[in-house]
């Protein structure tokens, strides 16, 4: 029987993302671990994926998927840990797709979980910068946030658009974060909160940072899907990569690894259902529906501001509220991002009533350092 | 002995790079890579040392305000990117407390400045800037 | 063997405090500030600025005016009293900044504000005697000046080098004429953050003692009076003294104007006197005659004759020159001036 899908995602879990200092990895781990396998019928496993890129830097631990295997009672299977920064959770699946695809049946676990606040503000600022370029950028002081402001600046000054437009992000995804009550923004924003809110980095602001937040986020993905539930396929996924030192590329107003991802993952055109885009900041999202081909270069805002982009509409970004309003945990990020889209394509609460058959996840590497795009979609 | 936060071979290194902006220069096609890399885009593994100039242009700046722990004390933090004889390279701004008074590909010359230093006891990391040839008052 | 200066830079920071802003922070009177030091203003580097970073930028215009090349170059000589580490040379940051070769004579000497000056004689030495070619010698200081004491009016940040040399001189250095005695009029005490001074002892006893000694054991031995000088350049920790000994010793004011700095930037230590000779060497014709005398607190003086060389006009406008940077500049206030120097105690740097 031939798979129409890459994977399944038979079971899935998350923890509302936050500031947990009565838990720590162990704990965030086999809460959302123990869940998403409950969810799947408790199948056998073949490997456990953890995406983490702070578990050395916050949670001191080196090889830590012995330590969450041993702590959630789960025996005798190989866990490995993904990092590859804030898009560790996207390599990670893509790492258990390659894997289901090699074994030819069976289940994998992926579990995201990263900590930012074992630490404090100026530290998770530095660990962030280790995103950068350590010896060229983050040496001399630069953060994610920085190159950003420089992409946004661009960006803004070729398209002619104010930082008012850009500032609809935020709003937005402040909206639909209202809305879910796994985000941890839960408050609507207005212009003035954002107009208001300090500067960052010259011009973004507060409200174009996605917080750190703690969190967990698991998937079991199954070669055969769950023949008692919906099945929600990962199709397939394609993968991009940029220049690393940010100054040596071309056009500072395109996230080209996305570009690259969107071109691998097969043709986008005519797509219509859910997308999920990693906002890490404003900028990144804009610029992300942009590179994915679903609009021209330099519309993105324009159409994110005449409501395009919002629920209704033939290609609905974001949701559950995006990084923005869920919150950047960091390695997990990308995970959160399936189960929404996962959760947008089953009608779950929140997200009753979209009638979305196809989704995308598009999830990136600091900036622009390197994306996987996943399409998925409701199989029958 | 204090605890060293900031490594130093690692630091001592690139003493070439952080100094004199020592690039390398492909023998076979002639492209300047700073970053200094290993292979070229031209399949080429030879490279020749080749500083970059110390004048240029600024082609985008910003100003970061929530800094990392290593550089609390030392914020705001101005960033650009100035072109060096054709390389774009990536630095801090200095002498330059108004950065929105720079005029677009503004002169920018290269000056050697302290990065960071680790506490009182530790090692003190110089490396380059660029600094607005005609001020930003 | 004719052996002199081949090419020099200099390093002014930036920001500027007036004396008038610190005088208002402690409740002294300000106009009577200016008047004892005739000093308006002084320099200030930034905070990212330190008498390393200083050294670098005057020998990298040093090097440009000489056109020589780095591997040419045999000895590097950093004098200074404030150096960023008390166990490790400024020297040997400057050899890879510089980009010299590793077969090269390097140390940092100590001498209060005379070193950047002992610096100068001992490379004639080696130029002298053959070991080098060319050498480099660096007078720069960042010193502290404890806030609230005198000192503070006056303590100035800045650099300054010199290539010596025996080929393509722009100036010959014709003599050197040392005097120096154990006479503590400044110091300060190893791990001390600020220094220590005898007031009215650091004035006839000390500055003037040892300038005065140099000059006049120079003048005699070479035959020479105060009217065969076109210029005289002396260690200037205010205004006032390098005046007042030049009146001492015979030369009129316009002589010594040319080589003053003090009044805008402060007393710069190891660079004072030799930041003045930068300064008229932008403005001297060729076969100008030039009496430097230095001073460094312990006490001691080197004192020098130099003689411009045809060489010297072209090489000016090679890089920056002190009249541009003593004009380059923007006023910060006491706030700002106590971070950028650092004095707010910070836990980390």
């Amino acid at each position: 029987m031939r798979n129409s899908a890459l994977g399944y995602i038979n079971g899935f879990a998350i923890t509302p993302p936050g500031r947990y200092y009565d838990k720590g990895y162990r704990e965030l781990f086999a809460e959302v671990a123990l869940k998403a396998l409950e969810a799947a019928g408790n199948p056998d496993i073949k490997a456990i994926y953890v995406a983490s890129a702070l578990s050395e830097l916050t949670g001191e631990q080196l090889a830590i998927g012995n330590v969450l295997r041993d702590y959630a009672g789960l025996r005798n299977i190989p866990s490995i840990r993904i990092e590859n920064g804030d898009g560790s959770g996207g390599f990670a699946i893509m790492t258990a797709l390659n894997h289901l695809a090699s074994a030819g049946n069976g289940c994998m676990l992926v579990v995201g979980v990263d900590k930012p606040h074992e630490v404090i503000s100026l530290k998770q600022n530095k660990y962030a910068s280790y995103l950068l370029d350590s010896d060229y950028e983050a040496y001399f002081g630069a953060t994610p946030v920085a190159l950003a402001a420089i992409m946004a600046k661009q960006y803004m000054r070729n398209y002619e658009y104010k930082y008012e437009d850009l500032a609809t992000w935020a709003i937005k995804m402040h909206e639909r974060g209202a809305k879910n009550p796994y985000a941890y923004f839960k408050r609507a924003a207005k212009l003035k909160d954002v107009l208001d809110s300090e500067l960052v980095a010259d011009p973004l602001r507060l409200y174009d940072v996605s917080p750190f937040v703690d969190g967990a986020a698991a998937l079991v993905l199954c070669s055969k899907p769950n023949p008692n539930d919906l099945a929600i396929g990962i199709v397939n996924y394609g993968f991009g990569a940029s220049n690393s030192y940010f100054a040596s590329r071309n056009d500072y107003t395109v996230l080209s690894s996305v570009v690259e991802a969107a071109k691998a993952v097969g043709p986008l055109e005519g797509f219509n259902g859910v997308v999920s885009v990693h906002d890490t900041y404003s900028i990144f999202g804009v610029l992300a529906l942009e590179a994915l081909g679903l609009c021209k270069r330099g519309s993105a805002l324009r159409l994110l501001n005449e409501g395009y982009f919002d629920q209704g509409g033939r290609v609905m970004v974001n949701l559950d509220g995006g990084l923005k309003a869920v919150g950047n945990s960091m390695g997990a990020s990308g995970v959160y991002q399936m189960v929404g889209v996962v959760m947008q394509l089953r009608g779950d609460k929140p997200f009753n009533g979209l009638n979305a058959e196809s989704a995308m996840v598009e999830d990136m590497v600091g900036v622009d350092q390197e994306s996987v795009v996943f399409t998925l979609r409701v199989v029958k | 002995m204090v605890d060293q936060n900031l490594s130093v071979p690692k630091y001592w290194r690139k003493i070439p790079q952080y100094y004199r902006l020592t690039a390398v220069k492909c023998r076979k096609c002639g492209r300047v890579y700073f970053p200094p890399r290993a292979v070229c885009e031209c399949g080429s593994r030879e490279f020749d040392e080749y500083e970059l100039p110390r004048r240029g242009k600024l082609i985008e700046y910003t100003v970061l305000r929530s800094v990392t722990s290593d550089f609390e004390k030392q914020r705001p933090l101005a960033f650009g990117i100035a072109d060096l004889g054709g390389v774009r390279v990536f630095g801090q701004l200095v002498d330059c407390p108004n950065p929105d008074k720079l005029s677009e590909g503004a002169e920018v010359e290269v000056v050697f400045r302290r990065v960071k230093e680790d506490s009182d006891y530790g090692i003190i990391y110089y490396g380059f800037k660029l600094r607005p040839v005609k001020g930003c008052w | 063997m004719a052996v002199g200066i081949v090419g020099w830079g200099a390093y002014i920071p930036r920001y500027r405090i007036k004396t008038r802003e610190i005088a208002e922070a402690w409740g002294d009177d300000a106009l009577r500030i200016r008047d004892m030091y005739l000093v308006e203003e002084k320099a200030v580097g930034y905070i990212d600025e330190d008498p390393v970073t200083m050294a670098v930028e005057a020998s990298r215009d040093a090097l440009t005016r000489a056109g020589i090349a780095p591997s040419e170059v045999g000895a590097v000589f950093a004098g200074t009293e404030s150096k960023p580490y008390a166990v490790k040379p400024i020297s040997s940051i400057l050899i890879d900044a510089l980009n010299l070769k590793r077969q090269v004579y390097s140390v940092d000497m100590e001498f209060a504000c005379k070193a950047g000056s002992d610096a100068i004689v001992n490379l004639m030495g080696l130029v002298k005697s053959g070991l080098i070619k060319y050498g480099i010698a660096v007078g720069t200081d960042s010193s502290q000046g404890e806030p609230g004491e005198h000192l503070e009016y006056t303590v100035g940040t800045g650099a300054v080098a010199y290539v010596i040399g025996a080929t393509n001189l722009v100036a010959e250095i014709k003599y050197t004429y040392p005097f120096a005695s154990d006479t503590p009029d400044f110091w300060r005490r190893d791990g001390s953050p600020y220094p220590v001074h005898g007031e009215g002892f650091t004035g006839e006893p000390a500055y003037f003692r040892h300038i005065i000694g140099a000059a006049k054991g120079l003048m005699e031995e070479l035959g020479m009076k105060p009217n065969d000088f076109d210029y005289a350049i002396f260690h200037q920790p205010n205004a006032r003294f390098p005046v007042r000994v030049a009146q001492m010793l015979g030369f009129p004011l316009e002589k010594v104007k040319p080589g003053i700095v003090v009044d805008l930037i402060g007393n710069t230590y190891n660079a004072s006197a030799l930041l003045g000779l930068a300064k008229v060497l932008e403005e001297a014709k060729p076969g100008s005659r030039i009496l430097v005398v230095t001073f460094g607190s312990g006490a001691g003086s080197n004192a020098f004759y130099i003689e411009t060389t045809d060489l010297l006009p072209s090489r000016v406008k090679l890089a920056r020159t002190v009249g541009e940077m003593l004009e380059d500049k923007v006023y910060i206030d006491y706030s700002l001036y106590l971070k950028y120097r650092k004095i707010i105690r910070m836990i980390h740097g």
